[in-house]
């Protein structure tokens, strides 16, 4: 049963589903990256190699 | 914000710098050996005579050694010097555990003294960059999940909510890391330090291929992409230059990364939509990977003075070049038409160290220069040398790069050179070889530059330590617990993802598994797209013994088994490969790099006398043959008594053996190695050689690829 199932797979789609899913992953990452109001909080995250040696370990602190 | 806390509530720690301090020294020490174990066998290629007719010299032995030694001893232990170092900054907290962190040094550098024994004595699985037998393999699996239990645990015990960006690359290489060698090992042993793939031929192709590109993915490139996150901006003091490209540079390349594995086996019996998929993906990747070299680039933006004047970032800056070039090149190399020339020449060697040697050496320096005076509480002993370094390794590099076009696109030109009567105009293989070699002694040169540069780093990093002062105290630091920092109120849900790291993980996982499940289950759980041919038959018993011989001694480093479906590879080697053809191959053996030709079609090519004479002393029959000699097979003893052994495990594995054949095994090798002797007396060969490996070996070659030639001959005549 199962390998006449399999046997029937048509596999040329599978190249298609997987750039389908790609792309949409792909959308979707970009979307939640830039949405509304993130900037603020990315700039303080990038800074966070920064925050090491400080006692106070706030998000945002600048060298 | 309003950030009010009592200067009670900081809580006071330490870095647990000792562990990175061993896995700087180790990484100095493995990587003068994987280096040094480099010049050596690219001398061989251009001396033949450095194989020195002993077996642990040999090429074939070697060169899995040193793949081996450079990237899981040299680049491994500076992935974890790296890692430790970073993830205890970033996290602001000390390591879970010191002693689950001495288990992981003490076992990572045992499983490496093991390789070093191993490899040599020829116990070898045969598949590239997973050469470890299965006592090896399941010590790395269970040092790689010590290492990511205290990863985790670390994580848990964070004092900042964030979890910066070279932390989740981190994270993904432990889960990958993880599921590929699992998954690429699975193997039944047949005795302490020999075993045979659960997957046989074409699936055993896919599923080491998969491994074999996502080892340099997930070992050698995500984890080096957290490195440079962090290193980057703490040499040069500003933070990455887009946050949100780091993100989107993660995640589309964790995912994309998984699917190119197919592009190895282009032209090669894999059903053809794999191979689209992996030619596609792998295109694609071009793109996350530039957003990170460019991401890595920027970040020097306006600095670039003093990329000029200080080594670390003079490093840096050019691993980052370095990454871009050889994330270009790979691309191109696997458009089909560009590997149907690049495949099983030196282009492919020229790439991968582009990217071993300009991306991970380079980092690794600069890195290295960055955290020993730190690490140490000193100077850097000299910037001279540094620099002395910087500009031997690249002048090194380039040289082993340029020849290594030339090398390769020169060989694989005159491999398809076809004159107007459709003859090949080199014949003869030997003579692509021979114009080949001063490409050799260049590349060979260009090595030593790359060693001289290291012995130098080895050096600096010496003299630095020596005149540290001598009291090193752990330095003290201070911070508020998780629970005492307030929650951001802007971020919303991404903000939440970025804090949980188990939910990522899981993401992540999801995200390279897509991959992996569409392009390996399909393959690996139906057979349907091999169609199976009742003329192929399993090894012979002695053809077992003489084909762990050829697995042993490497032949896979410089020969292929794989005739494609060119017109250059039919007139030259005879018919294309099939896949039915390769169903009982445990592990298969198509090799990657065409040093000599490929052999799939050798079998019954030529007398055995030839093979027994071939063997001994190759340049007998081919003057200019490159190819070392193998005196020992003409002493070492078949161990025939441990057949039976063997072939139950391949019966095992769906072999079809009859019970006769697995009982009087050793009888039925014994009996096959008469025959050949028989033939082999007439030409002089003493009689008491029927019970050496050469025998068994020759049983093996004149096998090859024959199952399916007879009857098809017509076929063949009628096509031309």
């Amino acid at each position: 049963m199962k390998s006449q199932v399999l046997s029937n797979f048509a596999w040329t789609d599978l190249t298609v589903l997987a750039f389908v899913i790609f792309f949409a992953f792909f959308i979707f990452v970009l979307f939640w990256t830039f949405r509304k109001g993130s900037k603020s909080y990315y700039d303080s995250a990038g800074n966070i190699p920064f925050n090491e040696d400080e006692g106070e370990p706030k998000l945002g602190d600048k060298k | 914000m309003t950030t009010e806390t009592n200067s009670q509530d900081f809580e006071t720690f330490s870095y647990d710098d000792k562990l990175t301090k061993m896995f700087v020294i180790a990484t100095l020490i493995w990587g003068a050996v994987a280096l040094f174990l480099g010049v050596w066998i690219a001398f061989e290629l251009a001396s033949y005579k450095l194989n020195l007719d002993l077996p642990w010299f040999t090429f074939g032995r070697l060169r899995p050694l040193h793949t081996n030694a450079a990237i899981f001893a040299f680049i491994g232990n500076a992935i974890f010097a790296g890692v430790y170092y970073s993830t205890q900054r970033l996290l602001k907290t000390r390591l879970a555990s010191d002693l689950l962190g001495r288990i992981h040094f003490w076992g990572w550098q045992l499983i490496i003294v093991g390789a070093a024994i191993t490899l040599p004595l020829g116990i070898s699985s045969a598949k590239e960059y997973a050469e470890l037998e299965w006592p090896l393999d399941i010590l790395v699996a269970a040092i790689w999940v010590t290492f990511g239990i205290n990863f985790f645990l670390t994580i848990q015990k964070r004092r900042e909510r964030h979890i910066y960006v070279a932390i989740w690359f981190y994270i993904a290489t432990i889960i990958t890391v993880a599921v590929l060698y699992v998954v690429n090992n699975l193997a039944i042993p047949v005795s302490f330090m020999k075993s045979y793939s659960v997957f046989a031929g074409v699936q055993d192709a896919l599923v080491q291929w998969w491994y074999g590109h996502n080892a340099v993915a997930f070992f050698l490139t995500t984890p080096f992409l957290g490195l440079m996150y962090y290193f980057i901006p703490k040499a040069i003091n500003r933070p990455v230059y887009s946050y949100r490209l780091s993100i989107i540079h993660f995640w589309s390349l964790i995912f994309v990364y998984i699917w190119a594995g197919p592009h190895h086996l282009l032209y090669s019996t894999l059903p053809e939509w794999v191979q689209t998929l992996g030619v596609g993906f792998s295109i694609a990747l071009w793109a996350p990977s530039w957003g990170g070299m460019i991401n890595g680039l920027l970040t020097l933006r306006g600095a670039w003075d003093r990329v000029r004047r200080e080594p670390i970032l003079k490093f840096m800056a050019t691993a980052v070049t370095f990454y871009g070039m050889s994330t270009f090149e790979g691309p191109l190399l696997s458009i089909k038409s560009v590997n149907s020339l690049a495949h099983f020449t030196d282009w492919i060697v020229g790439h991968v160290h582009s990217g071993t040697i300009g991306w991970n050496y380079m980092l690794t320096s600069g890195m290295i220069y960055f955290m020993v005076p730190k690490l140490w509480n000193t100077k850097l002993y000299s910037e001279r040398l540094a620099n002395i370094q910087f500009w031997s390794s690249t002048i090194g590099l380039l040289f082993y790069i340029v020849s290594m076009w030339a090398a390769g696109i020169t060989q694989g030109l005159m491999w398809r050179a076809i004159d107007d009567t459709g003859k090949l105009v080199y014949k003869d293989f030997v003579e692509t070889v021979d114009k080949i070699i001063p490409m050799y002694w260049l590349r060979a040169f260009g090595g030593t530059l790359v060693l001289i540069g290291f012995l130098i780093l080895i050096y600096n990093v010496y003299k630095t330590i020596k005149n540290a002062p001598k009291d090193q105290v752990e330095e003290k630091f201070k911070a508020l617990p998780l629970s005492a920092v307030p929650l951001d109120t802007h971020g919303g849900r991404h903000r939440k993802l970025e804090g949980l790291p188990l939910l990522f993980s899981v993401l992540a996982f999801l995200a390279i598994l897509v991959g992996s499940v569409i392009e390996l289950v399909p393959s690996l759980v139906s057979n349907q797209f091999i169609v199976m041919d009742a003329r192929v038959k399993p090894y012979s018993a002695l053809e077992v013994a003489g084909r762990d011989v050829y697995v042993r001694e490497g032949c896979y480093t410089c020969h292929s088994q794989l005739v494609r479906p060119l017109i250059e590879d039919k007139l030259r080697y005879g018919r294309v490969s099939e896949a039915a053809e390769y169903v009982y191959d445990r592990p298969f053996q198509w090799g990657s790099r065409r040093i000599g030709p490929d052999l799939h079609r050798i079998g019954k090519k030529y007398g055995n006398i030839w093979h027994y004479r071939h063997m001994l002393n190759p340049r007998e029959i081919t003057p200019l043959s490159i190819m070392p000699n193998y005196p020992w097979l003409y002493k070492n003893k078949v161990k025939f008594e441990v057949l039976t052994k063997k072939l139950s495990v391949l019966a095992a594995l769906g072999a079809p053996y009859s019970e006769e054949e697995l009982k009087q095994a050793p009888a039925m090798a014994k009996a096959q190695a008469k025959l050949i002797i028989d033939e082999l007396i007439a030409d002089g060969v003493p009689e008491k050689m029927v019970n050496k490996e050469i025998i068994a070996l020759i049983a093996y070659l004149q096998r090859l690829g024959v199952d399916m030639a007879e009857e098809k001959k017509d076929e063949v005549t009628s096509t031309k």
